[in-house]
């Protein structure tokens, strides 16, 4: 009885944390309509904020609480309000959820930036060692204090939104934001108290949660995660029943972890199934609750999906290969075996295309469908069979046809959150197990957290070799992404972008939704399944921590940046992430720096080796960009170069002129580099200046959909 | 022939009832006018034909086959289309591309491209749309977007068609060449239901009208005998009047 009560006491001391944290969450989602993927990231930049006044600026704990939650966390609020979440008024729910998920990977990147994450931060808990025992059962000081400052909490937040005429605009502003506004209320400053709030309570959370976590970044930023299961047990919008959830969510994770052992269940299986109980409980919550949870739609007005022409897309496909193979010629093989990954990477950021770009669905498990196909090459492809690559499609096909089942009930951002669960779940346990047996046969997933990959042969073609992979990467890829284009223009395509737009209209007009859906998410795993496999070939071996959730944000943010309909965005996304091109350009930037400014060398090498923050920054200003700026800025010039034969012959010879100077020496592998680059993305920009683009009011440079817009507006 | 009918149809959304045993039927080759104030239940009865809203209580006949617990997309293979009053485009897709994609749905898994293309282009050319063919969708002013859905619904070789409120934001000459289109649409033998508030348009192609208000039929007939039923008038005029 006695255990019980520890277990209860400290399964309501974690219940108080998740509540702290899924209250901020609900009232900014309530309040302005954005569910805050950086939630965790404000948590975890809270607790590090407090730890440098307290420990390393040693200043007394009170001085540093006040500085950190009352004045800090509500500035950075007003900040994110007035600087980046203001501009997401009337935007689809698709823009607010990958910007607030590119404000998260800004934040990690920010912290990783300023808090070295190798070195150690012992952060003890207020008031270490010190307990109060209640009837034998001994509760640490910090447990109570926790307990005593959730019930303040809300018992605050009780009395401001029911009690005072403040906090009901601010629930009212949700409703109609313009209505507010004729009402006498300001919406911008309601906004603004609201995020203040929300970041309060963030990091309130994060200071609470960090001495049980040790501080280091990822694991704090990944705890807003557990409380997403709180907040959709309320619904996201009702508090109390947030505060049962985060209570359920506390006491049930405790309970399963103190009685695990008469459980009879495998203790092998049981510490990653711990770690995941929130997750767990989150699907299911998702999956089966009472009534279907719809969020709004996911379309996004100002999006184009330009159906490409064959000619491009083919084109395109022969013109990589065709670099791709001269470009084997001249590089060393250190660098071919570096940029042998690009091509998986980017065959998962192609993979991308059809199920978010035409079909809406957020999908945010991608690269963990890309871990199954690296797992299926280890286990089958132990000769280099290529029978492993279709294992290597096929397993994460059906995985992904499971993924969708919840996209039958639940839209916008619920189904987002629910491959979020599977993409934690596939991280925290699947990933992690180590060997067990089951159904008579040995298991052991991911090899013990490392695989080893071999390179397929075809028939008795070998791969093995970096320049040989390097070339065959190019060709699949260039296959891919023709195998997309041709998805876009049939019949097949134009459905799933139709469903995106209305799902009414596709149900009367014959199209069984469901099957459309389980289609799509088979394609789409299927072809990430194989870009990992390709990837990790690539890479030769892998760890899990190169298939992880994070990973798979990142890539989707590099995606949306550079357009998510396109598969030149796809190469672009594989050669960021795969060949580190922001290492590469901040890196040379840092050279060219005369070393007497050192803090600028410093600031381009910091930038250089931070990929989270310039993705992060890159995607806050999607607002502006919503196709990327592949779709907006590059392309449509060079549709315009295609139908000018003598500029596509200058390009052409220029770029045969610098290739035949490198192959016989007499220019190096940069001044190379650096002539391809001003050939092929400034010298459109010279010959024709002003891109279809540069006038924000024509969305295309036909003239006849221009007059349809001018009387559109006109009626 | 009855190709369509709903017979004693209630809809209840919580407290609210929607339909209270509601009766109609569409006949093949026919146009009939379902009528009747803001929020009588037009739409509602739309959506439960369809099988996007399902019945409390009530039956759905397609050919005289019970369709009441039957899915949306298999009721559209069985030759039910439709038309949104708060328009549903594919506004991504250009117009040819909206009756393409129709077309094949309605071809079902083996919809191939060159056959959805040989159906659309001449559908897009017959409702007027042949100089924005190649214009997405989401850029049309009202009029012609409502166009697009009855070509796209056409696409789908229907029996009978529901419309609703086609017309509205059509200018006057569009609404003529509209009606010239129903009525053609009707001697091929297509059955059509039609939802409209404009009173001339209705009365020039209906040959049968259903009124209802607040859920219930108040009055079925030819518009003439429609016209002078007291009912009618005071349920009409009094929500005309109070609507300014």
């Amino acid at each position: 009885m006695q255990q019980f009560f520890s277990y209860t006491v400290s399964g309501m001391g974690t219940a108080a944390i998740y509540a702290i944290a899924a209250a901020g969450l609900v009232l900014t989602y309530t309040t302005t309509g954005v569910f805050n993927f950086a939630h965790g990231a404000t948590s975890m930049l809270g607790a590090f904020t407090y730890w440098q006044m307290r420990f390393a600026w040693h200043l007394p704990a009170p001085v540093a609480l006040v500085l950190c939650l009352g004045v800090l966390a509500p500035l950075f609020g007003m900040l994110l309000e007035r600087g980046v979440m203001r501009y997401l008024d009337g935007t689809s729910e698709t823009t607010k959820v990958v910007t607030t998920i590119s404000l998260m990977l800004g934040l990690l990147g920010l912290s990783l930036w300023i808090w070295n994450p190798s070195a150690s931060r012992p952060f003890p808990r207020f008031w270490e060692g010190e307990v109060l025992t209640v009837g034998g059962v001994r509760i640490p000081y910090h447990v109570v204090a926790t307990l005593a400052i959730t019930g303040f909490v809300a018992i605050v937040l009780w009395l401001m939104l029911k009690r005072t005429r403040f906090g009901v605009s601010m629930r009212a502003v949700v409703d109609d934001r313009s209505l507010v506004a004729l009402n006498g209320a300001r919406p911008h400053v309601i906004s603004m108290a609201s995020w203040s709030v929300g970041t309060v309570l963030a990091a309130m959370a994060g200071v609470l949660i960090a001495p049980s976590l040790k501080l280091s970044a990822l694991p704090l930023t990944l705890l807003v995660v557990n409380a997403y299961a709180a907040a959709v047990m309320g619904k996201l919008k009702s508090l109390p029943l947030t505060f049962v959830g985060a209570l359920v969510l506390g006491l049930g994770t405790e309970y399963l972890r103190g009685y695990q052992g008469s459980l009879r269940i495998s203790q092998k299986l049981m510490p990653g199934f711990l770690a995941s109980v929130p997750v767990v409980i989150l699907l299911v919550v998702l999956v089966v609750g009472r009534s279907p949870l719809r969020g709004q739609t996911i379309t996004r007005v100002r999006e184009t999906v330009q159906r490409p022409t064959w000619a491009g897309s083919t084109g395109m496909g022969a013109g990589i290969v065709l670099i791709a193979a001269l470009l084997s010629d001249v590089l060393p093989r250190t660098d071919l075996f570096t940029l042998g990954r690009i091509w998986g990477l980017g065959i998962i950021a192609l993979s991308l295309i059809p199920v978010v770009g035409f079909g809406g669905h957020l999908s945010l498990c991608q690269m963990s469908f890309a871990g199954v196909g690296m797992v299926m090459i280890q286990h089958l492809g132990g000769r280099g069979s290529p029978l492993a690559l279709i294992a290597a499609a096929a397993v994460p096909a059906v995985l992904g046809m499971i993924v969708a089942i919840p996209s039958f009930r639940l839209s916008g951002i619920y189904f987002a959150l629910s491959t979020a669960a599977f993409a934690v779940l596939m991280d925290r346990w699947i990933f992690l197990l180590p060997r067990f047996r089951f159904l008579g046969m040995d298991w052991d997933i991911f090899n013990g957290g490392s695989l080893d990959l071999r390179r397929t042969r075809f028939f008795g073609l070998s791969t093995e070799g970096n320049r040989a992979f390097f070339v065959y990467g190019a060709v699949a890829f260039a296959l891919v992404s023709v195998a997309v284009v041709a998805i876009r223009r049939s019949n097949y395509g134009q459905r799933l972008i139709a469903l995106k737009d209305s799902p009414a209209a596709c149900a009367t007009l014959g199209m069984n939704i469901k099957v459309a859906k389980l289609g799509v998410f088979a394609v789409s795993a299927g072809l990430a399944g194989l870009g990992g496999a390709l990837y990790g070939q690539g890479m030769q071996s892998a760890t899990t921590e190169s298939v992880q959730f994070l990973s798979s944000l990142t890539l989707l943010m590099v995606m949306v940046v550079a357009g998510l309909n396109s598969p030149g965005a796809a190469l672009f996304a594989g050669v960021f992430l795969g060949f580190g091109l922001n290492n590469v350009i901040f890196g040379k930037l840092a050279d060219l720096v005369p070393d007497r400014l050192g803090w600028a060398q410093g600031f381009f090498d910091k930038l250089g080796t931070n990929t989270l923050i310039v993705v992060g920054l890159a995607g806050l200003s999607l607002g502006r960009h919503p196709d990327g700026f592949v779709a907006t800025r590059l392309r449509p010039r060079w549709d315009q170069i295609l139908a000018r034969p003598h500029a596509l012959l200058g390009i052409g010879g220029t770029l045969g002129v610098a290739y035949t100077a490198r192959v016989a020496g007499l220019i190096g592998n940069w001044p190379f580099a650096i002539v391809t680059l001003v050939v092929l993305v400034f010298v459109p920009r010279v010959i024709i200046p002003k891109g279809p683009g540069a006038n924000a009011e024509d969305l295309s440079g036909d003239p006849e959909e221009v007059m349809i817009r001018a009387s559109a507006r006109g009626h | 022939m009855r190709v369509l009918e709903a017979i004693d149809i209630s809809v209840r959304f919580g407290g609210i009832t929607a339909l209270d045993g509601a009766s109609l039927a569409v006949e093949s080759g026919g146009i009939t006018g379902l009528i009747g104030p803001n929020g009588a239940g037009k739409t509602t009865m739309f959506d439960v034909l369809t099988g996007l809203t399902p019945v409390d209580s009530g039956r759905v006949m397609v050919d005289g086959r019970n369709v009441t617990r039957v899915a949306p997309h298999r009721r559209a293979r069985l030759g039910v289309a439709r038309t949104f009053q708060r328009l549903e485009l594919f506004g991504g897709l250009t117009v040819l591309e909206n009756v393409e994609c129709a077309a094949g749905m309605a071809l079902g898994v083996r919809g191939r491209a060159a056959a959805a293309r040989r159906v659309a282009g001449p559908l897009v050319a017959r409702v007027g749309l042949g100089p924005v063919a190649h214009v997405r969708a989401g850029l049309l002013p009202t009029g012609q977007a409502r166009l697009v859905e009855v070509a796209r619904a056409l696409a789908t070789h229907p029996k009978v068609l529901l419309l609703d409120e086609p017309a509205s934001g059509q200018s006057e000459t569009e609404r003529e060449q509209f009606a010239r289109l129903l009525r053609e649409l009707a001697q091929d033998g297509l059955g059509i239901l039609l939802v409209e508030h404009d009173m001339d348009l209705v009365m020039s192609v209906c040959e049968y009208l259903v009124v209802l208000n607040f859920g219930r039929v108040i009055a079925a007939g030819s518009p003439a005998d429609v016209r002078r039923d007291p009912s009618v008038m005071s349920a009409y005029l009094g929500s005309r009047v109070s609507h300014g």
